[in-house]
């Protein structure tokens, strides 16, 4: 590597080591620039074809870009001037997001949760006899891709987990359970494979069960009782049976709402003083109290970079 | 930088102050010597950790991979980020438009670029290793693959397979 006087105007930069390569393509802006680079020649294709370790670095750097919020009334895409906003037309008109490409009737799924670009979808499964009767605590679940037009029916819960919901209460419109798609486990090899987790709040415990698209199983994720869980947080429990209950379950509906996601963990607000979080790596719950300054008002759970997580509270 | 209280944190400023005065020889492949405040041979994490493992300050460094061209190039890197303060919006202006000179000038000689851009890896020079392998990347950004071969210098080497790879990718897109 001796200073070349003679340089010619392209020196080839095949000098530079296979890794050195990898950090100069982490630094390229965006995903297609990756991949012209990678059909330049075959050692730049290798890397970006097959290094998965060096594609998760480059995918944690580079995140998708906004186009738009999916809800039970639709697809809201983003709008000038916003920079997405042809983005987001253009994934407008390539998509079905009105889902007609699942099983009919139409109409009958409603949008429960999105992430990754799947969304998760449930709908009541008698929908074709006239309905269950409520409360719909088990509904009929599928994943799908609204861009690729794919889904995924989930299986039913098995009988042997089921029988351990006991009176949950109702979390969402005319649901009585939680069902949403959990992050990608970043360890994992195979992108394609997805988990969904199944929560509900019943009376004395929360329940959780996780379904694997890779072994198409729902096992038992975690049952915590709120009191162990308060316990744990070094918080009184609420007193059992009394006729004046503590106000965090003096409330008729859900305790635990708007659910929020940041680096591998689920939140929870509860009553705006505590939150409720899942670790999706451990599946484990626990209570957490954020720093007085967020209580009471709106907040956000926000990742702070480099592994961290925030709370972001307007002032 | 500190994070240590009291006692502690006035023992090792003082030892940094004391340290930061020092000199340092760094000696190229060529055997050539260069003389550099302990300061800006900090930037360096590899040498800044042989320093403080107790290395032979006294003897010097011999850095075996880098050539003298090249080792003059990254100390002037070094000696503006390690001896120069950064506090004032004045100061860190003066050091944004220094490295914006320094790497359009190397961007000029792509081959010396590559040198000092493997040397600051050698060495663990962080602010340098980003600044050479982000102007590296912009060179490729917004390229065909025919002008990235071109700006590189590389030979087209992709098989049939990888050919017919590609066009499937193409029309998936």
């Amino acid at each position: 590597m001796a200073g070349d006087e003679m340089a010619s105007p392209s020196p080839p930069v095949a000098a530079l080591t296979n890794d050195l390569i990898a950090e100069i393509f982490l630094r390229l802006p965006t995903p297609e620039d990756l991949v012209r680079a990678s059909a330049a020649c075959v050692s730049f294709r290798r890397l970006v074809t097959t290094d998965r370790s060096f594609l998760r670095r480059f995918r944690s750097l580079h995140a998708p870009p906004f186009v738009g919020f999916l809800d039970h009334r639709g697809f809201h895409p983003a709008l000038p001037p916003h920079p997405s906003a042809p983005a987001a037309r253009a994934v407008a008109d390539a998509a079905d997001f009105a889902l007609s490409f699942l099983p009919s009737p139409a109409g009958s799924w409603m949008v429960r949760d999105v992430r990754g670009g799947r969304v998760l979808v449930d709908r009541d499964p008698k929908v074709e006899t006239g309905g269950s009767e409520k409360p719909l605590v088990f509904t009929e679940i599928d994943v799908c891709d609204p861009l690729r037009r794919r889904f995924l029916l989930l299986p039913p819960i098995p009988n042997d987990l089921a029988a351990s919901v006991d009176r949950p209460v109702r979390v969402h419109l005319d649901r009585w359970c939680e069902p949403f798609l959990a992050s990608h486990i970043e360890e994992e090899e195979d992108d394609t494979s997805f988990k969904v987790i199944w929560m509900a709040q019943c009376k004395a415990k929360i329940i959780a069960f996780v379904f694997n698209s890779s072994t198409g199983q729902w096992l038992t994720g975690a049952s915590p009782s709120t009191t162990d869980l308060f316990n744990g947080a070094g918080l009184s429990p609420p007193p059992p049976s009394s006729s004046s209950p503590s106000p965090v379950f003096s409330s008729p509906g859900r305790v635990f709402s708007s659910r929020r996601y940041a680096c591998g963990c689920f939140y929870w607000g509860i009553l705006r003083t505590m939150l409720l979080v899942l670790d999706t790596r451990l599946m484990k719950f626990s209570i957490a109290e954020p720093p007085p300054v967020c209580l009471g008002g709106p907040t956000a759970i926000v990742e702070a970079g480099e592994g961290m997580t925030g709370i972001f509270a307007p002032g | 930088m500190a994070t240590g209280s009291g006692a502690a944190a006035a023992a090792a400023d003082a030892e940094e102050k004391e340290s930061g005065s020092r000199m340092i020889t760094l000696t190229s492949n060529e055997g050539k010597a260069f003389v550099v405040t302990e300061a800006s041979a900090r930037q360096s994490a590899t040498i800044r950790s042989m320093v403080d493992d107790g290395g032979c300050v006294d003897k010097g460094f011999p850095l075996p991979n880098v050539d003298s061209k090249t080792l003059a190039r990254v100390i002037q890197y070094c000696d503006e980020h390690g001896n120069k303060e950064a506090h004032t919006v004045d100061e860190r202006a003066a050091l944004a438009k220094f490295d914006k000179d320094f790497i359009a000038e190397l961007d000029a000689d792509k081959a010396f670029l590559y040198d000092v851009t493997m040397a600051a890896n050698y060495l663990h020079i962080q602010g340098l290793f980003a600044l050479t392998t982000q102007c590296i990347a912009d060179t490729i950004k917004g390229k065909t693959p025919e002008e990235i071969r071109t700006a590189f210098g590389i030979e087209y080497d992709l098989t049939a397979q990888d050919e017919e790879e590609i066009k499937e990718e193409d029309t998936h897109a």
